[in-house]
């Protein structure tokens, strides 16, 4: 379920500026839900797929597909080694010329908390680990460990550069790494991951109009995200927005 | 329970007499000094009380406290009266909704898989010693498989892939024009599961089943046919069916027990939230609130009304088939 790539790539957001209001309804996010939801209605590709068995076969030659695809291909598929290569993701072109090609990525990230009594020190070892030296040393350890199929996707740019990636790959993702947007996390944000698959379910297979499909999704989203600011104690959308 | 009172009985009659006129004993007294009496009976009981307690009792009573409040793990639950129960019944359309698969599933898989555990293993208790082994095998195993290891086989077959085994089939056929999506379509997530569930319900009941239809004596057979049974059919309903009506109760008993808790299967096949809440039974909600909302309190609430479901369930079934 990817709606966040053609979201983004439209100029839409999930969120409003405080996480307090779903955006999905925006004129934005109705395009990109027409043409996510089109793809599969007016030009029928496949909705379900296994796309690494069927690009070995040769069927799809062309995929949009993670980063566990990209090792998949490369370790069990040695036939096809040499043959196939990673581009940037397909985008859509904005006014002044440029291809937007927003996607996502796996995100972490490292907190320390605020009432910890060693703050500085938490601060020095989040520093050191996501270093380029520790990065590097860590990823071609992994590497050397087990091969190819635990090749490190560090995000620190500089250890991957050094890490042994293929050039043409490398240079992917280093013209994708621009256009990396990942979704915001907000407090009830699971709904909108849900309520997306809804959507899709709805306006695909049900075959209901999308906007209604979308407009019934939001009102639910928005209730969750207000019912769970309301617990945590935290500011609400006012009441521009009445759910009954 | 008929066992104990007659032992209370047994024991009384030596107190009065050694100790004369019979004192006023109090209820708690003289359970106490019961108790006394018979303490290797406690004693060899005590193993599974302490792990019944422990795991059972404790974790129902605790369950019920916290659903009378809010519970977010982190903090403290925090006590908020029926508000969770208010909120289940008049509020929370999906809960209903869940209800009401629930019920739709526990009626048909329920009846459904009784009988056919019925019948199966009145068909393998026919065949010879021998070859029986194999058959309950076959039939046992998927009860006991991971509901993990086995959508392994049946997402392959609901593949809603063309590459699937039953939509490669029915293109082929010509029946499907294009791959139907059994695991995302609102009208096939049910079906699809109720389907799964029945085929890996044969478990205990099946396995009691077949235990009780060996052990019935083979001369109310042989009086039955001088009685003049005639067919087959009259065996099974004159003879069989009484004779095993325990093990009928004990599976009636596991069958409900066990279609009200499907989630495992759902979850495996359909994914959690199922699309449109399509195969979300209660199990499935009170999983929702538990572990991605993180609403303990109101989880509780939920496990709470499942746990009185499945008891007025089984006093019906008691009352329906265990009359002795």
């Amino acid at each position: 379920m990817n709606l966040r790539r053609f979201l983004f790539q439209h100029g839409g957001d999930l969120y409003d500026e405080k996480g307090m209001v779903s955006k999905l309804d925006s004129p934005e996010a109705l395009k990109a839900m027409e043409m996510w939801t089109e793809l599969f209605t007016n030009y029928k590709i496949e909705k379900q797929a296994d796309f690494y068995n069927r690009f070995r076969s040769g069927e799809m030659p062309i995929g949009v597909a993670d980063y566990s695809t990209y090792i998949l291909l490369s370790t069990a598929a040695p036939e096809l080694t040499g043959w196939w290569g990673m581009k940037p993701m397909p985008g859509l072109k904005q006014e002044d010329g440029r291809i937007n090609r927003s996607t996502g990525g796996l995100g972490q990230t490292g907190i320390i908390f605020k009432d910890s009594k060693m703050k500085e020190e938490a601060w020095q070892f989040l520093k050191w680990w996501t270093g380029a030296d520790a990065q590097e040393r860590f990823g071609s350890e992994l590497e050397a460990l087990l091969g190819v199929e635990a090749r490190w996707n560090t995000a620190n740019v500089e250890a991957l550069n050094r890490l042994p990636w293929e050039q043409k790959d490398l240079e992917a993702i280093l013209e994708q790494w621009e256009w990396f947007r990942e979704r915001e996390v907000v407090i009830g944000g699971y709904y909108t991951t849900r309520h997306i698959a809804n959507m899709w379910n709805e306006i695909v297979l049900n075959g209901k109009v999308t906007r209604e499909a979308v407009e019934e999704g939001v009102r639910e989203i928005n209730k969750e995200l207000r019912k769970k600011r309301e617990e945590f104690g935290l500011e609400t959308s006012d009441t521009d927005r009445l759910d009954e | 329970m008929a066992m104990e009172s007659t032992t209370t009985v047994k024991n009384e009659a030596p107190i009065a007499t050694t100790s004369g006129p019979p004192l006023p004993m109090g209820k708690w007294k003289k359970l106490w000094l019961d108790m006394k009496r018979n303490r290797i009976s406690y004693l060899l009981l005590a193993p599974f009380l302490i792990v019944f307690t422990m795991f059972t009792i404790i974790p129902i009573i605790t369950s019920i406290i916290l659903s009378f409040s809010y519970y977010n793990i982190v903090e403290a639950p925090r006590f908020v009266g029926l508000s969770n129960y208010k909120l289940l019944f008049v509020d929370d359309d999906i809960f209903l909704k869940a209800v009401g698969i629930t019920l739709k599933f526990a009626f048909v898989t329920g009846p459904l898989g009784y009988v056919l555990a019925f019948l199966l293993a009145w068909l393998i208790s026919q065949i010879p010693q021998k070859y029986r082994f194999f058959y309950t095998l076959c039939f046992y195993t998927p009860s006991i498989t991971s509901a993990v290891a086995m959508s392994v086989v049946w997402l392959y077959l609901f593949a809603g892939d063309r590459k699937g085994l039953f939509n490669h089939y029915l293109i082929q056929i010509g029946i499907l024009k294009e791959p139907y999506l059994f695991l995302q379509n609102v009208e096939s997530i049910v079906p699809v599961i109720i389907v799964v569930s029945l085929w890996s319900s044969m478990g205990i009941g099946f396995l009691a089943f077949l235990a009780g239809l060996q052990n019935v004596p083979q001369d109310l057979y042989e009086a039955g046919k001088i009685d003049g049974v005639k067919y087959r059919w009259q065996e099974l309903w004159y003879i069989t069916l009484p004779s095993v009506k325990p093990q009928l109760l004990f599976g009636a008993v596991m069958q409900v027990v066990f279609s009200l808790q499907v989630f495992d299967v759902s979850m495996q096949l359909v994914g959690m939230p199922s699309p449109l809440y399509a195969g979300h039974t209660i199990l499935a909600h009170l999983y929702d609130y538990a572990f991605i909302r993180f609403e303990m309190g109101y989880a509780s609430a939920i496990a709470v009304i499942l746990f009185l479901m499945m008891l007025g369930l089984n006093r019906l079934i008691f009352r329906v088939l265990g009359r002795e």
